[in-house]
């Protein structure tokens, strides 16, 4: 059974499972059925970080205009998902054993596109959450449900991948932010 | 404190919750309108209708919610520690009673216990008839979320989307469904609203906007965008039309133009096969394929287009659907044709699906893709994808089909 986690808990991926490669991260939301108005276009993105926190070049920022990591490590699905229901609606693909080196964490984002257009945000989404299945066997190793109720933000860090000596763990994350994708890559160092 | 639409937090860290508290709602617009509140389960459901209070129940059972109204607005008296423990989520809503749209009023307002203040205009809103303005709910503590969402109906949408059953059936005074002539007890003029086409009325002589279902926006879809109908029911109509262009005189150099519309189908079953004009495949909505085409418009004179139908109670033995028009003969005016196919399925909005790219050189065109989900209804994906006939279009989709010419 996939662990469950809480907001801020820290959990071991390779330890115990030595063998772990292809990884794939799914992430879900459901957004309010409510008619009118703009409809919602939620978008995931990886950062493949440094120790520093930043991305050492702008392709280090895996998202919808830039789908495959040049070390071929991290791989975004695109928006080719059905939507509704309770799968996933985007989907990341690691391989664990290619990341490169001089990367110490990879951190996964949830950010709501044309917010500020469609006056939207993270108040109107509910249900988000991130799991990361073990691809070779198809479990499900971890959940993380953001419970949290948020509010005015338009971005959310759910979690992250993070280096560990030679291990792999994952923190969850689950913080919101205003500014949306732009403020996240600002932060990140990503040139926008 | 102001608050904007999707705020959400703790109530507690505002006011004290365990006290009754106000929720003041008004409206500053040309219509006439009603506030209500929804007292629903954690199903979001209205599943005890004494928790709806409006105009015509102005008091919960044990008076944990209670309703008076003012000239433009009405004020909520709440007790949450009161309500029972079924009792998830209080909603709070606007709705128009006759015509007029949320779009064109002037301001809505919204205070919670004296602390919390929304403030919404008509640009907020477009040509909804009701807004969900906000929620009082429990999740670990009570919270309050500001939806501040149009919402495509009237009260008596409002009520049906909760599961509600029509005052006839559930809050009738006495009343057997039929119009009496009571005026409204609350002592204001005879308000006995009797709609022709039989709305419905209670004995205090107050009724539901009973007007024909709003129309709902149509769904225009983006290339690569896929939407979910709602859940499928009846008989899904593909309808394609185009500019049927002139037949033109001797020398006319354009001529009419006949798209015709088709499709692939694969069943559960694994059966596969098109349903289209050319090689005499209407196919049949009471057999299998549980499709249909209407007959072959050659000129695109009959004003409707052409259509095909799915019958949606076989829905369970349908895989999917690949809808496409190709040009049988004569030029590849595309862009002339500007064709649109439209899906409709009652309940569900329409959705457009726009061929809005145009290659001369191909004469077949896919347009969309129909999945089934979960047996309950059907993904529709736009494509407009040009091929250069059947069989290489057969073979992008891995459909498998062997094709050899026909002629109509």
């Amino acid at each position: 059974m996939a662990i469950s986690l809480f907001k801020g808990q820290r959990v071991d991926l390779t330890k115990g499972n030595p063998n772990l490669k292809n990884i794939l991260v799914g992430l879900g939301w459901d957004t309010k059925k409510y008619d009118g108005g703009f409809d919602f276009d939620l978008d995931a993105a990886a950062f493949l970080l440094g120790a520093n926190g930043k991305v050492q070049s702008d392709l280090d920022f895996v998202f919808y205009n830039n789908l495959k990591h040049s070390s071929g490590s991290v791989q975004h699905m695109g928006d080719n998902l059905t939507g509704a229901g309770e799968g996933d609606d985007e989907q990341i693909k690691v391989d664990l054993t290619k990341v490169p080196a001089n990367i110490s964490k990879i951190t996964f984002t949830v950010t709501i596109h044309e917010a500020d257009v469609r006056k939207q945000n993270f108040g109107q989404v509910s249900n988000a959450f991130i799991r990361i299945v073990d691809e070779t066997s198809g479990k499900e190793l971890i959940r993380y449900d953001l419970g949290e109720d948020f509010s005015v933000e338009t971005a959310v860090v759910v979690g992250e991948l993070y280096r560990n000596g030679t291990e792999w763990k994952f923190n969850a994350i689950g913080s919101g932010y205003k500014g949306g994708l732009r403020s996240l890559c600002l932060d990140f160092g990503v040139n926008v | 404190m102001e608050i904007q639409r999707g705020f959400r937090d703790k109530l507690e860290k505002y006011f004290d919750p365990a006290q009754t508290f106000e929720v003041d709602m008004n409206v500053s617009g040309a219509s006439v309108y009603d506030f209500s509140c929804f007292g629903v389960d954690n199903s979001d459901k209205l599943s005890d209708d004494r928790y709806m209070i409006f105009y015509n129940q102005t008091r919960s059972p044990n008076g944990e919610i209670s309703y008076s109204p003012y000239t433009n607005g009405a004020k909520f008296s709440v007790n949450l520690s009161g309500l029972p423990a079924s009792i998830n989520k209080l909603v709070f809503t606007v709705s128009i009673d006759g015509s007029g749209t949320m779009g064109q009023i002037n301001s809505h307002s919204v205070e919670i216990g004296r602390s919390l203040t929304m403030k919404l205009s008509g640009s907020d809103f477009h040509d909804e008839r009701a807004i969900i303005s906000i929620e009082i709910y429990r999740k670990d503590t009570w919270r309050i979320g500001a939806v501040a969402a149009g919402f495509d109906g009237g009260l008596r949408e409002l009520l049906k989307s909760y599961g509600g059953e029509e005052a006839t059936q559930a809050k009738s005074h006495g009343d057997d469904g039929g119009q009496t002539s009571q005026a409204n007890s609350y002592g204001s003029s005879s308000q006995a609203k009797l709609y022709g086409d039989g709305g419905v009325q209670t004995s205090q002589g107050k009724s539901y906007d009973s007007g024909e279902a709003q129309a709902r926006k149509p769904v225009e879809l983006r290339k690569g965008q896929k939407v979910n109908l709602d859940k499928a029911t009846g008989e899904i109509l593909i309808n394609l039309n185009w500019h049927k262009g002139t037949k033109g005189g001797w020398f006319s150099k354009s001529g009419a133009i006949d798209l015709d519309l088709g499709c692939l189908y694969e069943l559960k079953n694994g059966t596969k096969g098109s349903v289209q004009a050319l090689g005499k495949n209407f196919g049949s909505l009471t057999k299998p394929p549980f499709i249909s085409l209407d007959g072959d418009d050659r000129t695109g004179e009959s004003s409707g287009g052409e259509n095909l139908r799915v019958n949606s109670a076989r829905i369970s033995e349908i895989k999917r659907i690949l809808v496409y028009t190709f040009i049988y003969e004569g030029a590849r005016n595309w862009q002339d044709a500007d064709g649109i196919v439209t899906v409709k399925c009652p309940g569900s909005r329409d959705v457009i699906v726009k061929m809005d790219e145009y290659d001369k050189t191909q004469g077949m065109c896919a347009i969309a893709m129909l999945e089934n989900v979960n047996n309950e209804t059907f993904s529709v994906e736009k494509l407009v994808k040009f091929f250069d006939g059947h069989k290489t279009m057969d073979e992008y989709y891995n459909w498998g089909l062997k094709w050899v010419y026909g002629r109509k």
